[in-house]
């Protein structure tokens, strides 16, 4: 199997079939931490496409022997933080918050399905690192979700390690707080 | 957001403690209940093709257009080319030693080569590995193409010879029963072998198009003979030549289609 270095010495030299097959070794990857950052699959579908486009355009001046992977979740990370400083994102905050609310309405008139849905662990978790500040769901996700290292995380972050065990730590204790509270109120409601 | 910060060893060890028992607290929520939609092989497909323009442009010694005869390239197996030869060498023996019908020997063992080169596409990308270092330069579907043409005009260049063979030494051979037994036939026999590859994707589709050919080659053998018995035959030439419009519009089809599933590198989790 072709290295990753050997894959970007090929597409340096116009191959379109290295491209290819970068493209699929980490594109899974890719798309699940923007899924999970940003809660939509549409979202996450075009925000990857971007990162895929950036880390093609920018492969020439991509120095041999850096950590591609590393290289590649950092274009990832600064495009979501563009994303939630665009006008796109204010745009989809905006129909989010009528969808919550036409959610509540309807949960209001028709407790039961609320409830059930209330239960899914999936919607609690995607719901609670939705609420977290953006850095530290960064961390969080690289972490616990593709497995990086502190260092690594403070790489492609671009801050210092004790910053990141910090809003690790702030980060984990707001989500257990969030989530405690909700396995506490599926309690109850049993 | 807490400003605290660590100002002492023991503040940034006692926080690492905290962090620790925080993370092994937070293994109890199920992370893996958050799963990921990934989206089809398709949009991953639409990605690809959108970056393609902005792969550099191959320079001018790297960019020597493939060339057929560069077969080594493509991995067929010596033992294809060597299965297909005896398959020309059974061919000669029933006409000579038999005294068969050579159109009849051409339709049934003209499309047996293509069917065997099926087997060599599947072979080729369930080893995989070396089709994998060769992706580097070419793409799963160029390679299928190649491969595919590779086949075609070898299994077509088996039967011109084998009809050389039969005008040369046996009586001349009719154009208009060369279009109803072979050319028309074998056109239909790529597009059941195509059609049955892209259902089966794998070698078994193989043997499976073997066996329904087999069975609409035979068909279409007693159908004929009982038109000729008959004197019906004489709107065959133009029927065969509508059957093999139809069969090309139907490979071209179902190329599109094997290429669009079809690559030797599969997107990672």
């Amino acid at each position: 199997m072709p290295t990753d270095e050997q894959l970007i010495q090929e597409i340096k030299n116009g191959s379109q079939a290295a491209m290819e097959v970068l493209t699929k070794r980490y594109y899974k990857q890719i798309y699940a931490y923007i899924y999970r950052k940003t809660s939509n699959s549409h979202t996450a579908y075009d925000l990857t496409q971007d990162v895929f486009i950036k880390m093609i355009r920018s492969i020439p001046s991509f120095a041999s022997g850096g950590n591609f992977s590393s290289w590649l979740y950092t274009i990832a990370v600064n495009c979501c933080r563009d994303y939630y400083r665009s006008a796109a994102y204010r745009q989809t905050a905006a129909t989010s918050q009528y969808e919550e609310y036409a959610t509540q309405r309807a949960s209001s008139e028709d407790a039961v399905p609320y409830i059930f849905e209330k239960k899914e662990a999936r919607k609690q978790l995607k719901e609670a690192i939705r609420q977290l500040p953006e850095a530290q769901s960064e961390a969080i996700l690289l972490k616990y979700y593709h497995d990086l290292k502190i260092r690594e995380i403070a790489d492609v972050t671009g801050a210092n390690e004790n910053t990141i065990k910090a809003r690790l730590r702030q980060g984990l204790g707001k989500l257990k707080t969030m989530l405690g509270r909700d396995q506490h109120e599926q309690k109850e409601s049993n | 957001m807490s400003k605290k910060k660590a100002t002492s060893p023991f503040d940034a060890r006692s926080h690492d403690d905290e962090l620790i028992e925080l993370d092994k607290e937070f293994q109890q929520f199920k992370l893996e209940d958050f799963t990921v939609e990934y989206p089809s092989d398709e949009a991953i497909a639409r990605t690809i093709d959108a970056m393609r323009p902005y792969v550099a442009e191959p320079d001018s010694k790297r960019s020597k257009r493939f060339i057929p005869w560069k077969l080594h390239i493509l991995q067929i197996q010596p033992a294809f080319w060597m299965a297909n030869l005896l398959f020309f060498c059974l061919g000669l023996l029933l006409w000579r030693f038999w005294e068969d019908d050579p159109y009849k020997i051409m339709l049934l063992l003209s499309p047996v080569p293509f069917f065997l080169g099926l087997l060599e596409l599947f072979r080729g990308r369930n080893e995989g590995l070396l089709e994998l270092e060769i992706s580097c330069k070419y793409s799963a579907q160029q390679l299928l193409l190649r491969k595919l043409l590779a086949i075609s005009i070898y299994n077509v260049l088996l039967c011109l010879a084998l009809i050389g063979v039969f005008c040369i030494f046996g009586e001349p051979l009719l154009f208009s029963k060369l279009i109803i037994y072979w050319a028309a036939p074998f056109v239909v026999a790529v597009s059941i072998g195509l059609a049955v590859a892209n259902r089966i994707r794998n070698v078994l589709s193989v043997p499976t198009a073997l066996v329904i050919w087999i069975f609409i080659a035979m068909t279409f053998i007693t159908n004929i003979e009982r038109k000729e018995r008959y004197g019906q035959a004489s709107e065959l030439p133009y029927l065969a030549g509508l059957a093999a419009a139809l069969a090309i519009v139907f490979i071209v089809i179902q190329i599109k289609r094997l290429k669009k599933g079809f690559t030797y590198y599969e997107a990672f989790h």
